[in-house]
């Protein structure tokens, strides 16, 4: 399935699907999908080139007070939520499996 | 709550991220590191809540950084990270306008230099001649190995049995250079003509512009009145009229068919060994008589293209056979005479490669040079960025890293530098090449332009320059010990920095010493060349060529009574002083020779016969000349076509054939018309006929009324500007016979300096190299000596506030330029001594290893660099003795 020249694989949809149900950093986003760090990173990495994601450091305070380093979290663009339609009409299994309410 | 220490499994992956963190483009990379840490810490803090912790799925969540960061250096290397170091560099460098200026602006002309004797290099010596199959073309000469000639031209009879019995060959072609007079248009003209065979243009796979080429069938005589034109003369001459097939040409009083047109770019000049008039106009066939078959005399080129699967190995067995059988046949003619194939492209730039190579090895040592001396510049920047680069390295930046920012500034220069040079050669090489006189010898000159390969050898020494030029500072730079350099004052040097200066500066000297003894040893040559007795007195003197045309002056008498009334006639012209004419211009590179024995002797066998040059003069020629008479008596009214023949011979042949005894009223037997015994009536001096170079060889002087000719050459002597003559001697010529062209028309010091105009460009061209190294080498001692001065800056203050004198601080600092310069010159003259042999060849009357010349340019190295410290001693001596100790 091709839409503006982009090759959907599963595991980017699956990516995409996770990102669009509210997870939102990359552990997060692997322990949702299941798949590999591997896998996850560079499907995260081809959405952001594609700008269907964009990402964000996190504060500072905010990583200090939870005494963690800073998370980079991923959000969806304009385009990112046009292709998370598609990409739910095209993978149904996944969409279902990962829209469920996120707990942090 | 304290930080606990990090467990192992989590500083093996931080580990394996940092490691593959080295492949992410640098833009990328700190947020490549701090996203995959949080990544871990956060896989770790999971897993240990749910209290299974496991090294291994650890490590195995980490390799996931080295997929991701294998993606990122895949996609995301781009030319935005490029322009990212790029820009880098740019900040850098807008630091130092003064450096960046003078380093691309000596680049731009090195690299340039370079590229454009390398495209000449390319077109001439590397490219294939612009034919089909190119490599299967060879020319076939004859040879007579006892007299060392082993490409002589080749006599009708023997091209025709080599035509008749090669089986190696597809075919052969002879060609003869023969100028005629062209009448009929606005005013009678000579134009240079090529007699070819009609597989000529076959074998070269040449179709004509227009029309056709010959067809076999008109190398008979009677079917020859056929005529091509070259591009050249068909636009220039005849207006580029398109309906110009089928006209006629009155060529030589007889009128030939155009039976086409050439090709613009197709350029034979570089066919014949006897080259009479320059790049040929017109084709005509080249037909033989029958009696062609019994010919003797040597006149033609021949060229052969081999047939397929024959290489030049059996083409020249099959030629040694065939020339084997013409000497036992026919030894009256052919007794020593063997043959010889050549590689058309050997033939065509074999003469002028080694000076081609020796110009190229030039240009690359100033290129060299060049980069020597903006390494030393860099080298001072990178000692100056000492600390700036410490105080990255303490931050973390990696030695790598840094070595590839001084890197690619570097690189920016050169390949800005590079680019200018490469478009400036662009332009240049052409207009050069077509700018330089006909009388330099450089083959292929037409199709000398800059192509991909040089484009391609230009952009890879751009880059080259910057490595180059750029690794031992950023080296110098990266390997800086971080302690020393922050502890240091800002821009110290250290000893091992100033012995890399002390190297750099000794190499550059080497290498402009052995460029400045190839430019002296030429130099040295073109000046002995010059002064060399040419054995006659050339100034003041005018030189034409006239052609007879059979047509019109069908006898010898015909063609006698012509120039006696010519020469009658200028000789009372208002201005004349003497008049008189030749065959074979001295000095233009022509001359006709045959064999010859003392007919009061035995005759000896026809390979054993001597060779004496044939010289057919007017009895004015030698007064006109001023070459002496040594004894006997000159040419004059008695020596008419109906009183017995008789010669003269010049000094060298007296000597050689008559040591002990005098030549006159002895007989000599010359192979020329026939070889009946002429009686020798004077000695005239020696003439260096072909060239300044050449030894004087053996000659005879014939009258021309007493030996037929077709054309002569017309000398007279003026006292006043030669060229004021021309427009008396045209009408003189145009009283006797209004349809006769004069050719050629020149003084004879225009001669004489076209016969040594290659030399001359050679020298001009290395010495602008050599001058170029020379300032380089001194800049070079400058800048490292001006630097080494501000390192200094302490020690010369303490040395004066102890009692040195200005002088002596001077003294110090140019005796360690000397010193330098002196070992310098030591590893170039050792230098010189290996690679001088190549540039023997191109040496006259001076040896390799000529201690004039060796001694004289080490001389001027010493001084360059006695004069390029000389300023930074004087600002040594100008250091406040108190304000230096103070600063510290």
């Amino acid at each position: 399935m091709r839409k503006n020249g982009f090759q959907w694989t599963s595991a980017t949809a699956a990516v995409l699907l996770a990102i669009g149900a509210g997870h939102r950093y990359g552990f997060d986003v692997m322990e949702a999908t299941g798949l590999p760090s591997g896998t996850v990173y560079p499907a995260l990495r081809r959405l952001g080139k594609k700008r269907l994601l964009r990402s964000d450091w996190e504060a500072d305070e905010v990583a200090k007070d939870a005494g963690r380093p800073r998370r980079k979290y991923y959000l969806l663009t304009e385009s990112g939520l046009e292709a998370l339609e598609e990409a739910s009409k095209r993978f149904p299994m996944f969409a279902a499996a990962l829209a469920r309410p996120v707990s942090d | 709550m304290p930080e606990p220490r990090r467990p192992w499994a989590l500083r093996t992956a931080f580990a394996l991220v940092r490691v593959a963190s080295l492949v992410v483009p640098r833009h990328r990379r700190e947020g490549f590191r701090e996203e995959w840490t949080t990544e871990l810490v956060c896989a770790w803090e999971i897993q240990t809540r749910r209290g299974k912790p496991s090294t291994g799925r650890l490590v195995s969540h980490a390799m996931g950084s080295v997929r991701d960061a294998i993606w990122l250096a895949r996609n995301e290397w781009s030319w935005d990270m490029l322009s990212q170091d790029v820009r880098y560099a740019l900040r850098s460098l807008a630091k130092q306008p003064g450096f960046v200026l003078s380093a691309v602006a000596t680049l731009a002309l090195a690299i340039g230099s370079t590229t454009a004797i390398f495209s000449v290099v390319d077109r001439v010596l590397l490219q294939p001649l612009p034919y089909q199959e190119p490599s299967q073309l060879v020319m076939l000469w004859e040879t007579f190995p006892e007299r060392d000639r082993f490409r002589n031209v080749v006599s009708p009879a023997n091209f025709l049995a080599w035509r008749e019995n090669t089986t190696r060959f597809e075919d052969i072609a002879a060609i003869s250079t023969s100028p005629v007079n062209l009448t009929g248009l606005d005013e009678p003209m000579e134009v240079s003509a090529f007699r070819v065979s009609p597989s000529f243009f076959k074998l070269l796979r040449v179709a004509p512009f227009m029309g056709r080429v010959f067809s076999d069938d008109e190398e008979a005589p009677d079917r020859s009145k056929v005529v091509l034109l070259s591009y050249g003369f068909w636009r220039g001459t005849l207006g580029g009229d398109p309906g110009t097939l089928g006209q006629t040409l009155s060529l030589g009083g007889v009128l030939h068919e155009i039976v086409g047109v050439l090709p613009e770019r197709f350029d034979a000049s570089s066919f014949s060994s006897m080259q009479l008039g320059g790049e040929p106009q017109l084709f005509l066939p080249q037909a033989f008589p029958p009696e062609a078959r019994e010919h003797s005399g040597r006149y033609l080129s021949v060229l052969g293209r081999m047939s397929r699967g024959s290489g030049l190995d059996t083409a020249a067995e099959e030629m040694d056979r065939i020339s084997g059988r013409l000497e036992t046949d026919f030894p009256e003619r052919n007794l020593g005479w063997g043959s010889n194939v050549v590689p058309l492209h050997e033939q065509q730039v074999g003469d002028v490669r080694v000076a081609l190579l020796v110009l190229f090895a030039a240009v690359s040592l100033v290129l060299l040079i060049a980069c020597v001396n903006i390494a030393n510049l860099s080298l001072a920047r990178a000692i100056h960025r000492r600390r700036e680069v410490a105080i990255r390295t303490s931050l973390g930046a990696a030695g790598s890293r840094i070595v590839r920012q001084l890197l690619t500034e570097s690189t920016l220069i050169s390949v800005v530098g590079g680019t200018l040079g490469i478009g400036l050669a662009a332009v240049a090489t052409p207009a050069l090449v077509s700018a330089l006189p006909d009388s330099v010898a450089l083959p292929r000159r037409g199709e000398i332009s800059m192509d991909g390969l040089a484009l391609a050898f230009g952009l890879a020494l751009s880059f080259g320059c910057g490595i180059v030029f750029g690794v031992l500072p950023a080296m110098t730079a990266a390997s800086t010990d971080l302690n020393d350099s922050l502890r240091d004052g800002a821009g110290r040097g250290t000893v091992g920095s100033s012995r890399k200066f002390r190297a750099l500066v000794i190499a550059q000297t080497a290498l402009a010493l052995v460029l400045l003894t190839g430019a002296g040893l030429l130099m040295r040559s073109f000046f002995l060349v010059n002064q060399v007795d040419p054995g006659l007195r050339g100034q003041g003197v005018l030189t034409a060529r006239l052609i007879l045309p059979r047509t019109r002056y069908g006898s010898a008498t015909a063609r006698t009574r012509f120039y006696d009334d010519l020469i009658e006639a200028l000789n009372e012209s208002p201005g004349v002083s003497r008049a008189g004419a030749i065959q074979w211009l001295p000095m233009s590179g022509l001359r006709s020779a045959t064999s010859f024995y003392r007919a009061d002797q035995p005759e000896p066998a026809p390979d054993e016969k001597p060779v004496t040059d044939v010289r057919i003069v007017s009895s004015s020629y030698f007064r006109t000349m001023g070459i002496p008479l040594l004894s006997g008596r000159d040419f004059d009214a008695r020596d008419r076509t109906d009183t017995p023949r008789v010669l003269l011979v010049n000094k060298a042949l007296a000597q050689q054939f008559f040591p002990d005894e005098s030549p006159i009223g002895k007989p000599l037997s010359v192979s020329w018309d026939d070889d009946d015994p002429t009686e020798i009536i004077g000695i005239v001096g020696d003439v260096r006929h072909s060239g300044l170079e050449d030894e004087p060889r053996p000659a005879v002087y014939f009258a021309y009324p007493q030996m037929d000719q077709g054309f002569m050459h017309v000398v007279l002597h003026t006292d006043g500007d030669p060229e004021a003559m021309v427009t008396p001697l045209k009408q003189a010529v145009g009283r006797l016979d209004a349809e006769q062209p004069l050719a050629s028309i020149r003084s004879f010091s225009d001669v004489t300096s076209a016969s040594v105009a290659t030399r001359r460009f050679q020298v001009i061209v290395i010495s602008v190299f050599a001058g170029a190294a020379m300032l380089l080498a001194g800049l070079g001692i400058y800048s490292v000596m001006a630097y080494s001065v501000g390192q200094r800056r302490q020690e010369m203050g303490l040395r004066m506030a102890l009692g040195a004198r200005a002088a002596d601080v001077r003294r110090l600092i140019v005796y360690q330029a000397l010193g330098l310069s002196l070992t310098g010159s030591l590893v170039g003259l050792a230098m010189s001594f290996a690679l001088s042999r190549w540039l023997e060849s191109l040496l006259f009357e001076v040896g390799p290893t000529d201690p004039l010349t060796l001694g004289s340019v080490s001389l001027v190295l010493l001084a360059v660099a006695a004069l390029g410290s000389y300023w930074p001693a004087q600002r040594a001596t100008r250091v406040d003795p108190l304000e230096t100790l103070r600063s510290e």
